[in-house]
């Protein structure tokens, strides 16, 4: 497949980053996907949280504390949160303000983002269609096929390469996407130094692994 | 409901078919980046995070900020992600534009994404339960 060259591919990438965070409202970030259907079944208990907020803050609320009375004791909830001194005694949760009252809480279920990762499939499959370049392969690449000599070395490598892949992206909170374009784009620390840490990783291993050859 | 799957099923198409086109997907490009033999990737990405942060500070009354920090696995996460990288060629978003690619052996990646966020989920709410942050979960 001939690629597009390096300025059409940033304007492209660039802006389907700008479109995905304006329409979604959030910003782009698939191994939050990933997260999304690894536990799928939190999804009953979000959603439900969700619509007890948005119908009646004040149950929420009084749940929380609750249980900050529960495990901090009753002075501490006092001291910290009643704003009238001559009631110290007759504490009132109403005193508190809520935050997140009023707002529009967005929930995406875990369908939803299977549904986006699969869509990838599907566009890519598109582009190679266009292209007329679309063929099955037992082989990744050329130069997979170099480093990995035989067909099951390379399938196993790619198991436990797909593991490093989902293993580390949740431990740093973030992968590609999430650190690397939204992140970096706003020159968030965390998302800089994971980004070089992972540029710098992968780069440290394909040398070592083309220096074999 | 199904505007939200309309939405991101065009997202997740518009993206598979932009990441296809890049070449971002092909194992012999990512290799070729990783070892300094093409800078065309590193500059589509630079590229891409100019426009994005340029645009971003245009539009940053609309624009959702990342909610991103330093935690304990930032450090080790990201260089297993890289190795993992290297190795396959993927990140979680590219093993499906390799299988639309028509790429057999992605389902391997793909499958071992999968163990893999399995795997840390467990491991994390059983042993470190520090917040991590992930990106979009909700």
């Amino acid at each position: 497949m001939e690629y597009w060259t390096w300025w059409i591919g940033a304007i492209a990438l660039g802006f389907f980053t700008v479109f995905y965070s304006l329409f979604t409202g959030k910003p782009l970030g698939v191994s939050g996907s990933w997260l999304s259907i690894a536990r799928r079944k939190d999804d009953a208990i979000l959603k439900a949280s969700i619509e007890t907020l948005a119908r009646d803050p004040n149950e929420i609320k009084d749940e929380l504390m609750a249980m900050t009375m529960a495990e901090f004791g009753e002075d501490f909830a006092q001291d910290e949160f009643s704003t009238d001194t001559t009631k110290q005694n007759e504490f009132d949760s109403s005193t508190v303000k809520i935050t997140a009252a009023g707002a529009k809480l967005d929930f995406t279920p875990w369908t939803v983002h299977a549904f986006f990762l699969g869509s990838m499939f599907l566009g890519s499959y598109l582009a190679s269609l266009s292209t007329g370049e679309y063929s099955l392969s037992l082989e990744l690449s050329a130069m997979h096929a170099r480093i990995f000599e035989n067909t099951g070395e390379a399938w196993i490598a790619l198991f436990f390469g797909g593991m490093m892949v989902g293993f580390g992206t949740q431990m740093a909170g973030g992968c590609t996407s999430g650190h690397g374009l939204s992140g970096c784009a706003q020159l968030i620390p965390a998302s800089l130094m994971s980004t070089a840490v992972f540029f710098g990783s992968g780069t440290a291993l394909t040398l070592l692994m083309n220096f074999r050859l | 409901m199904f505007k939200k799957y309309l939405l991101y099923g065009f997202l997740g198409t518009s993206m598979g078919f932009i990441l296809a086109r890049i070449g971002f997907a092909d194992y012999d490009e990512i290799n070729k980046m990783f070892a300094f033999i093409d800078t065309r990737m590193f500059l589509t990405f630079a590229g891409s995070v100019a426009i994005i942060m340029v645009v971003g500070l245009v539009l940053r009354s609309h624009f959702p900020r990342q909610d991103k920090f330093f935690q304990p696995g930032t450090l080790p996460g990201s260089m297993l992600f890289g190795f993992g990288w290297a190795v396959t060629g993927a990140c979680p978003s590219l093993v499906f534009v390799q299988l639309g690619q028509g790429k057999i052996p992605a389902v391997m990646t793909l499958f071992g994404i999968y163990i893999g966020v399995i795997f840390y989920r467990k491991i994390h709410s059983r042993y470190l339960m520090w917040d991590v942050g992930s990106c979009n979960s909700a």
